[in-house]
């Protein structure tokens, strides 16, 4: 099992490696001018040759490489050539805005796809059944920004129920002293005991945090249910049966165990789906978070930045994938 | 019993959400409380700044600057003429190379220090040794002087209009001495100290700005201003016209044509079209075959759809160009050859330029992720083909079409770049320096111009900027009658924002002289 894991973190720092060199090679062979960038828009050639100096522009590409990896190391991602500010700097204002609305979108797929499954499964073919399937299929094959865009429509427009974007609404952003500890809003505010402001982002959350919950919800809904359909077909479930165990003991305590592996796994690997398409999301809403940053970023070729956020984006996936093969291998059925 | 637990759960979280849900939905879309009387919120499609470091920042962020922070002068581009703000008065010697101002006494900075001839020289000192953003428009000075309290004199290396590039949007703020002495990152914190009627409340970089208003600025204060205000960057277009015709957001600006037309219609919102002196040319590759034809040149000026691009894919949101100084701006004259969309001349000219059309297809580079320069480029296009000719239209990023435009092999660059110019400060003279000046090393000179005798204007010109204005105007008139007649450029059209602003907002105005920036203080209930 240790050298399972011990491979597996090998593997994933060569796949990050990897990812960091493309990326830079890419950000290298695209026409363009980081120097220009840097000193903006109508500088002159001296302040673009002074800013090359600076930026180390001037070097060859393997020395510009190994003084960003040797950055690295040491936790420097550079800085942004358009506000000149750090990445991490930068990277740290905005990933707890991402993971915030992830974690809400995630606790939503435990929450409602796990139940969603495990009852359409105990009422194969009936009505309830056809529903959820139905609601499944729809919800993984909708387009996140067409629900998005859907959700603003009904809920801010027509019924003025939820605002349109934005994590909080203006007035608390003027005059009240917002809590910045972990940087999620809700987390902060019940740190805090500050209710107003979590009712507040509570409601800023609702509608960006569906539409990224939807996705995740159809994936283990229908993964839930498929896999308790196949245990409720194994040989040792009719042997239990014919002990006369009540139907309800059957599910609970005998197959839902066997189908937790695979629904955990999706459910882990949803996560990295559900933080890049975040992305997207995150512009329509005005929630600043990554998605919003890494837009502005690949707009502008700001190459440092699209680095930082693809280190951050590639670790995430590596070590998801990570957890989701500890969970496999936790069962103690599979041999590594 | 597990099951049913489950279900409970459901329940109470269902119910909590609508309850929160419902209780709340009021209090966020209705301005709440006594504070949120006088609050104004702007709706901004970009980020509100990039860098809140007056002397550094070049971009977005004057429009939050411009409201914390002050300049010597103000353009004033309805008389064409130079309004005092932190100057009270100013003179320049007979060569121009020596300018005096006398400054505002009794004007406070944010931090609480006076104005006075020092902080000027710090300020204008601070920018030029940073070398950042538009520092270069300092560029002629050689010393700022103490002369007295209130007095400073700037010592020059060339004459240079100074009254002028003191008004300038970018790198002409004037700052506390204290602040002065920090570094960009502690700007950056939402720190500061200028002598605007706004102070900064609080930045988020890349997101908001939020301003209270500055209680001891020089100028009264009336009961009817906003007190506070936000910047938000809110990226759809949709979003911004929603939050409009709530009521939520008083100004909001760029929007998409159908966002436009569905706010005419609004009984909340007012459409106000701007003027800015950002003009849009393609320039033509004078050094390649077949545009180095001054007949093709202007077949190709001949078949432009000026007014179909103006009408139908600005909807309004522009007016087609006299020559390269847009209307507003001294230098501009309305008395300039036009050229029209004409496909008979144009044909006239392509014959008399001798180029065989036969498989001729040239390449005009447009910066990618804009659809009105993509929706003009294809009817140009069409009309093109009429003549025979294939244009080729390729999006590309900025980066890219530049690094193409340098080319050293004039064959390997495009035939038409398509450019969009805007002055450093309110001066023609720009355009000149910047897109028809000859070049030993390409930089923005993208007709690749080589013309001494307008060179030799345009140096005397500049010169004449300080001494006598009308004779340099006069000059620089001339000097685009040339340029057109030469057809260096396609001059397509001077561009106009469309804001969306509150039906209940009054005194709203901008000034093209400073792009994207509302001066909140004018602006009341």
């Amino acid at each position: 099992m240790k050298k399972y894991i011990f491979k597996r973190i090998i593997t994933g720092i060569i796949v990050l490696l990897g990812v960091i060199t493309i990326t830079f090679i890419m950000a290298r062979v695209i026409p363009s001018d980081p120097a220009a960038k840097w000193v903006g828009p109508k500088a002159t050639p001296e302040q673009i040759a002074m800013a090359e100096k600076e930026l180390g522009l001037d070097k060859p590409m393997p020395v510009q490489y190994a003084n960003y990896i040797r950055d690295l190391l040491k936790g420097n991602l550079g800085r942004s050539l358009r506000t000149k500010q750090p990445i991490t700097q930068e990277l740290a204002a905005y990933i707890p805005a991402t993971l915030e609305i992830v974690i809400f979108g995630f606790l939503l797929a435990v929450i409602i796809g796990i139940p969603l499954g495990i009852y359409s499964a105990k009422q194969k073919d009936k009505m309830l059944d056809h529903v959820s399937r139905f609601f499944s299929i729809g919800s993984v094959s909708l387009p996140a920004f067409w629900v998005a865009l859907f959700l603003q429509l009904v809920f801010y427009k027509k019924l003025g129920l939820l605002p349109l974007g934005g994590r909080l609404s203006l007035e608390t952003t003027i005059f009240y002293n917002v809590p910045d500890i972990t940087g999620m809003l809700l987390l902060d505010s019940l740190i805090t005991s500050n209710f107003m402001i979590f009712k507040d982002a509570f409601i800023h959350i609702i509608l960006p945090g569906i539409t990224i919950a939807l996705y995740p919800i159809g994936l283990v809904a229908r993964m839930t249910r498929s896999a308790l359909l196949e245990v409720l077909n194994e040989d040792y479930i009719a042997s239990i049966r014919s002990y006369g165990v009540s139907e309800t003991k059957v599910l609970w305590k005998y197959a839902l165990k066997n189908t937790l592996g695979p629904t955990a796994t999706v459910l882990t690997l949803s996560l990295g789906y559900t933080l890049v398409n975040t992305f997207l999301i995150e512009t329509i809403f005005s929630w600043p978070g990554l998605g919003n940053y890494v837009a502005t970023a690949v707009t502008t070729l700001d190459y440092p930045a699209i680095i930082g956020v693809t280190i951050f984006s590639a670790t995430c996936y590596v070590i998801l994938n990570l957890i989701a093969d500890l969970i496999i291998a936790l069962d103690p059925r599979i041999r590594l | 019993m597990k099951n049913k637990r489950l279900i409970s759960l459901l329940l109470v979280i269902v119910l909590v959400v609508s309850l929160i849900a419902g209780c709340s939905g009021g209090g966020t879309t209705k301005g709440g409380g006594e504070g949120a009387k006088n609050l104004l919120f702007q709706a901004n499609g970009n980020t509100p700044y990039i860098n809140l470091d007056p002397s550094v920042e070049n971009s977005n962020g004057v429009m939050v600057l411009h409201n914390t922070y002050e300049m010597l002068t103000y353009y004033n581009y309805e008389t064409g003429k130079i309004d005092p703000m932190l100057a009270e008065s100013w003179s320049a010697s007979e060569d121009g190379k020596s300018w005096t101002f006398k400054i505002k006494e009794g004007v406070k900075f944010h931090d609480g220090t006076d104005l006075n001839a020092e902080a000027v020289k710090k300020s204008i000192d601070r920018t030029m040794e940073l070398g950042l953003g538009a520092s270069f428009i300092w560029d002629s000075v050689e010393s700022i002087e103490l002369i007295d309290k209130y007095e400073v004199k700037f010592n020059l290396k060339y004459p240079a209009p100074i009254d002028l590039i003191a008004s300038a949007a970018y790198a002409a703020f004037i700052i506390s001495p204290d602040a002065a002495e920090k570094d960009s990152d502690w700007f950056n914190q939402g720190n500061g100290a200028g002598t605007g009627p706004y102070k900064i409340q609080k930045a988020v970089a890349g997101e908001e700005v939020v301003l209270e208003k500055f209680d001891d600025y020089w100028r009264p204060w009336k009961e009817n201003q906003y007190t506070s205000i936000i910047m938000k960057k809110v990226p759809e277009s949709s979003a911004r016209r929603q939050l409009l015709e709530k009521e939520e957001a008083q100004i909001s600006v760029n929007f998409s044509t159908t966002d436009i037309e569905a706010m005419k219609k609004s009984d909340k919102v007012q459409i106000v079209q701007r003027p800015l002196y950002d003009t849009v040319v393609g320039c033509l590759n004078t050094e390649k075959y077949p545009l180095d034809n001054v007949d093709f040149r202007r077949a190709l000026s001949y078949a432009f759809p000026y007014e179909e691009t103006v009408n139908n894919v600005l909807e309004g949101q522009g007016v087609q160009s006299h020559g390269l100084i847009p209307g507003g701006l001294w230098g501009h004259s309305e008395d300039l050859m036009q050229y029209n969309f004409d496909l008979d001349k144009a044909k006239e000219y392509l014959d008399k330029s001798g180029v065989k059309t036969d498989g001729l297809t040239i390449e005009m580079t447009i910066s990618s992720g804009y659809d009105e320069y993509r929706n003009f480029a294809q009817l140009f296009q069409i009309n093109l083909k009429k003549l025979g000719i294939n244009l080729e239209i390729r999006e590309m990023s900025w980066d890219a079409q530049w690094e193409k435009a340098k080319n050293p092999n004039p064959k390997d660059r495009q035939d038409i770049f398509l450019f969009i110019w805007w002055p450093d400060y309110p001066s023609p003279i720009s355009w000149f320096e910047g897109l028809v000046r000859s070049e030993d090393k390409i930089f923005f000179n993208l007709s690749y111009i080589k013309n001494t005798d307008l060179d030799a204007k345009m140096h005397e010109a500049s010169m004449l900027t300080v001494t006598d204005r009308d004779k340099a105007e006069q000059i620089m008139i001339d000097m685009q009658k040339e340029i057109i007649d030469e057809a260096y450029f396609i001059h397509m059209y001077d561009k106009s924002a469309t804001y969306g602003i509150s039906k209940d907002l009054k005194g709203f105005t901008t000034n093209p002289a400073y792009p994207t920036v509302v001066r909140y203080f004018d602006l009341y209930k």
